[in-house]
């Protein structure tokens, strides 16, 4: 103890003897490090414990899945999980959830709060009991005893003051008054931006549909049974359900996955490949700060001998040695969770994706405990990561030489080191910009695709008019008649109109439709569109096209003609070399239910995803199929949020309860739909970056060192006719040629692992050409500045001086 | 060959400047073994690196051959010592991860010698020098005087005009010392213009004229 107290002691006092050195080892380190803990605080708060679940190992996701149509996740039928829930033997319990966006009025002002539609079951699959009251019971499930409510935390606090007697108490949702039974304990919003929660009402209607496809499923496997084993089971089910329903079932399956793996499977390959990348940056930054030990054992190689000669073993200068590097390695540490800091602020602040709002576990983002254990960890085993191989050289020196000598050469065997030191970091940071490279294109190609609509000076808000109030399609269709020619009419505003889902807004919602002359599709083989319902100035409003035919008009009113318009794939695939205008489709379904549908025109295809392909589309007069939840679109001549709050008292001149929510500009909402992609490219680029000034240092710095130790050797070869070109040519190519293997080692590397991130590239596959090369030549080029400087200097070694040594 | 006319070199400490070589004149003729000889800080090594060209800051003139040296950038300079100088000197200095071989090569390569005519050079030098079987060893697997040998041989393998040697002998026993010696003196024999400084009266011996310096001056020629 006492002799690792003198080594700590006698490392502290030879890190401060050398303040530069130290200072720019610590530095290096605490930006590899401090870009770590900012990470895996994100991962930490994000990917490993986000639910509010006790034991979330042991609660599944349910969905349906389509293959034939690729579809892994379909939302679950009523009727199929009925069957699910009565005749499977692995899960304990199985329940539903339901999206619903509740207006909350009363004596506040109305307010959008997003709820969710449950099964009683609910809280015993999380695990979790409310707070204040009671949960659901089964009956509650029943329509007409399902008007009650329980609230999470958060509302409570917020909306109701925590009043400590709410329970029983009732609220106006939706304009249906419900009782509120429970509150649930802080923390608790599963789904992540649950406020509220009612249950599902399922009526007799419901239980019986299986071609209505709007809940998510969530189970609880019994104990001991695995998820292949529950997999297996509910795929006997629906084996069965496809041979008893072969109209609505046909084709499609029930997949169950992880609750954790399901939840964050939008960001988690996104993530961990921003933990590989700042993985890479602190390796660079040890590689670095080993070249700059290795440097400096050269000049300590006397003191290591002296130590030796008086008595020290091996295994004592190692360990003074390594004491030294990890007492390093934390002072980086230290200034690392600093950077962290900083960092983990900067994420917080960007909320790429709103992911504050739909991102589990985003509340415990922040440098915790666990951030703190994680930084110390790393902080060590850099210390020993970089420390070992100086360590090992020093320890072995070769005693009458260094003594004599005063030890100042370098041996054949540290060059080599350090050679590989400078290939590794080559070949990390080729890896790493090759990544940033990929991910920057894909980013570019999606901001550069065009999403077939105008999204300049446009204003969108939404708004879902409760059931309750607006019960029949006239009173809603009058409602957005109205409101969308107030706006319409407002200075300011060139054109307004309504559409159930935005374009790049993340919602859909498909429905299978026949056509006219075409022959019915056989079972599981349906023709899908995407089902769209706007307003007449849509179109105009957006920017889209009408490439044939008409848009809608106020003639297309409830009563006339049924109309509709479809996309050009849409129109392309099913009449292709005919003009689509004139011809007819219907939804499928009993034909009085469903009739024939003309379309009155083609539009130009629109992107609901950039990143995906467009598919079929088709779009119906909000007239003749009145939604409740719609988003108002304006395009307006002056700076469309200045016309927000006008926008709004249009709104509650109609009617005074009706919440807005949502309010953004559409390029707003075309940043949302690209944070994924623009939050991973910005991010890989900028320790991509860091990686290269880095490898730049590293390369620097050795090759400068190697002139420094080769000033004789260069004076000889000026003394015997070298120019100064064959001077700058001798050290450019030693340095190059270890650039060169690290660019080899690095780009089979980088082929390798650029597979990894297939899932989040567009438009550009994992080996692409373009951005090998171009990233290659870069770093080649850096690298050839980086050897460029010392072989300058190289130059001017004076033929005289180096020789005097004689 | 050579004429030196009022050669001065010094360095300046502040206010004081410290002369190493003062007004120095000398002429060299081609095919002379001349010997500078003179005690330690006499400036001895300093006029022989500027009569390799090493040296680039002195005052006075410089002809090589009626070529205005003292008027030359450093380049021409350069590429006139190229043309007409090797040099041996007193450590070998012969690149230690090199082997024999590719030591040789190198001053041919900074000539822009082809490849194919390097290595029959190089192949005729070894022959000359009678070292064929020392040419994959590496200059840590030879003797001080093998050592030197693969120097002079270097120095003269561009077949320089004049060789210029730094005490050559400086770092070797007597013996090997006889054989270098005897090495200058048959180059000297065949053509080749030597200027060496030495210590060693035997060594100097071995050419037909001293020059002696002391304190920066010729003083006897």
């Amino acid at each position: 103890m006492d002799s690792l107290l003198r080594d700590l002691k006698f490392s502290a006092r030879s890190l401060l003897k050398r303040p530069a050195l130290t200072l720019i080892a610590i530095v290096t380190l605490a930006i590899g490090i401090g870009a770590n803990s900012a990470i895996f605080s994100t991962i930490n708060a994000l990917l490993l414990k986000p639910l509010p679940f006790p034991d979330p190992e042991h609660i599944v996701a349910i969905w349906e899945k389509v293959p034939s149509r690729g579809v892994v996740r379909n939302e679950v039928a009523l009727a199929n999980y009925l069957d699910w829930k009565t005749q499977n033997g692995t899960l304990d319990q199985v329940g539903l959830i339901r999206w619903w966006s509740t207006n909350l009025t009363g004596a506040d002002s109305p307010e959008r709060v997003q709820g969710f539609l449950v099964t009683a079951n609910f809280l015993e699959i999380a695990g979790v009991k409310p707070m204040l009251g009671r949960g659901f019971s089964p009956e509650q499930n029943q329509p007409g005893q399902d008007a009650v409510a329980l609230l999470t935390y958060n509302l409570w606090q917020r909306r109701f003051g925590a009043d400590p007697n709410i329970v029983e108490k009732t609220i106006l949702t939706n304009g249906i008054t419900r009782t509120v039974i429970g509150v649930m304990p802080p923390e608790f919003n599963y789904p992540k931006g649950a406020e509220i929660y009612a249950p599902i009402a399922m009526t007799p209607e419901l239980a019986r549909s299986r071609d209505s496809h709007s809940y998510w499923g969530i189970g609880r496997l019994k104990p001991g049974v695995s998820l292949p084993a529950a997999q297996a089971d509910l795929d006997q089910i629906a084996g069965r359900l496809e041979q008893q329903f072969p109209d609505t079932n046909t084709g499609r399956g029930v997949v169950i996955y992880p609750v954790l793996e399901d939840t964050v499977r939008m960001y988690s390959t996104a993530l961990w490949v921003m933990m590989a990348a700042v993985g890479f940056v602190l390796l660079i930054g040890c590689a670095n700060v080993a070249n700059l030990m290795l440097a400096r054992a050269t000049g300590r190689q006397r003191e290591i001998a002296l130590r030796a000669a008086l008595g020290a073993s091996r295994f004592r200068i190692i360990r003074q040695l390594l004491t030294e590097s990890v007492l390093l390695g934390m002072a980086g540490g230290v200034l690392g969770v600093l950077i962290a800091y900083w960092g983990v602020d900067a994420i917080r602040t960007g909320n790429p994706g709103e992911a504050a709002r739909y991102a589990p576990g985003w509340s415990h983002l922040g440098i915790n405990f666990p951030v703190l254990a994680f930084t110390l960890l790393i902080s060590v085993l850099s210390g020993l990561l970089f420390g070992l191989a100086p360590a090992w050289q020093l320890s072995k020196p070769d005693l009458s030489s260094s003594l004599k000598e005063g030890g100042r050469q370098a041996t054949s065997s540290s060059r080599r080191l350090r050679g590989l030191l400078v290939v590794s970091e080559v070949a990390l940071s080729l890896m790493l910009l090759v990544s940033a490279g990929l991910m920057l294109r894909s980013f570019l190609r999606l901001v550069g695709t065009d999403p077939g609509f105008n999204a300049d000076s446009l204003l969108t808000m939404n708004l879902i008019l409760p059931g309750a109030k607006y019960k029949e399609e006239p009173q809603r269709g009058a409602f957005y008649s109205e409101l969308v020619s107030r706006v319409s009419a407002m200075p300011g505003v060139e054109s307004a109109a309504a559409v159930n889902y935005l374009p790049l807004g993340g919602s859909n919602s498909s429905d299978a439709f026949l056509v006219e002359g075409i022959p019915e599709p056989p079972h599981g083989q349906d023709f899908i569109g995407r089902y769209r319902v706007c307003t007449p100035d849509y179109f105009r409003t957006m920017g889209i096209p009408v490439l044939k035919g008409r848009g809608f008009t106020d003639q297309d009113r409830a009563g006339a003609p049924p109309v509709i318009i479809v996309n050009e794939t849409l129109a392309r695939k099913y009449w292709r070399n005919q003009d689509a205008v004139g011809k007819r489709m219907r939804f499928t379904g009993p034909i009085d239910r469903s009739p024939w549908i003309q379309v009155v025109g083609v539009v130009k295809d629109v992107k609901h995803e950039l990143n995906l392909p467009v598919t079929e589309e088709y779009y119906l007069p909000h007239a003749q199929d009145s939604w409740g939840a719609m988003v108002v679109v304006a395009k307006t001549r002056v700076e469309p949020v200045t016309l927000a709050a006008a926008i709004r008292q249009e709104v509650a001149a109609i009617d005074k309860d009706q919440p807005v929510f949502d309010v953004r500009t559409m390029r707003e909402v075309r940043a949302i739909s690209l944070a994924l992609y623009s939050f991973s490219s910005v991010m890989l680029t900028i320790f991509g970056g860091v990686a290269l000034l880095l490898a730049a240092i590293g390369i620097y710095g050795v090759m400068f060192y190697a002139v420094t130790q080769r000033t004789q050797e260069i004076g000889i070869r000026m003394a015997l006719g070298a120019r100064a070109m064959d001077v700058v040519k001798l050290v450019v190519k030693n340095g190059m040629s270890l650039a060169l293997i690290g660019v080899a080692v690095g780009l089979a590397g980088a082929y390798a692992l650029t597979r990894l991130l297939a899932s989040l590239l567009v438009d550009v596959t994992p080996t692409d050409a373009v951005t090998f090369s171009i990233v290659t030549a870069l770093l080649l080029l850096i690298a050839l500045v980086a050897c460029y400087l010392p072989a300058r200097r190289a130059t001017k070694v004076d033929p005289l001086v180096a020789l005097r040594y004689e | 060959m050579i004429r030196l006319s009022k050669i001065e070199k010094s360095f300046s400490h502040g206010v004081t400047k410290t002369y190493v070589l003062r007004r120095i004149d000398l002429d060299i003729q081609e095919g002379e073994f001349v010997s500078i000889m003179g005690p330690s800080g006499a400036g001895k090594s300093t006029l022989l690196h500027i009569l390799g060209m090493h040296d680039q800051s002195w005052g006075g003139e410089y002809h090589f051959d009626d070529v205005a040296v003292h008027t030359l950038n450093p380049k021409k300079r350069a590429d006139l010592r190229n043309r007409n100088i090797g040099f041996v000197f007193q450590s070998y200095h012969l690149l230690d991860d090199q082997t024999v071989f590719e030591n040789l090569e190198l001053p041919l390569s900074y000539r822009d010698v082809s490849k194919k005519d390097r290595q029959s050079i190089v192949c005729d030098t070894l022959d000359r020098f009678q070292i064929v079987g020392k040419k994959d060893l590496f200059p840590s697997q030879l003797s001080g005087g093998q050592q030197q040998l693969v120097g002079i041989a270097r120095a003269v393998v561009a077949n320089p005009r004049i060789i210029l040697a730094d005490e050559p002998t400086g770092n070797l026993h007597s013996s090997q010392g006889k054989e270098i010696m005897e090495m200058f003196k048959r180059l000297n024999n065949e053509g080749s213009t030597i200027v060496q400084v030495t210590h060693s009266e035997a060594n100097a011996a071995y050419g037909n004229r001293i020059v002696r310096l002391e304190d920066g001056w010729v003083v006897k020629d």
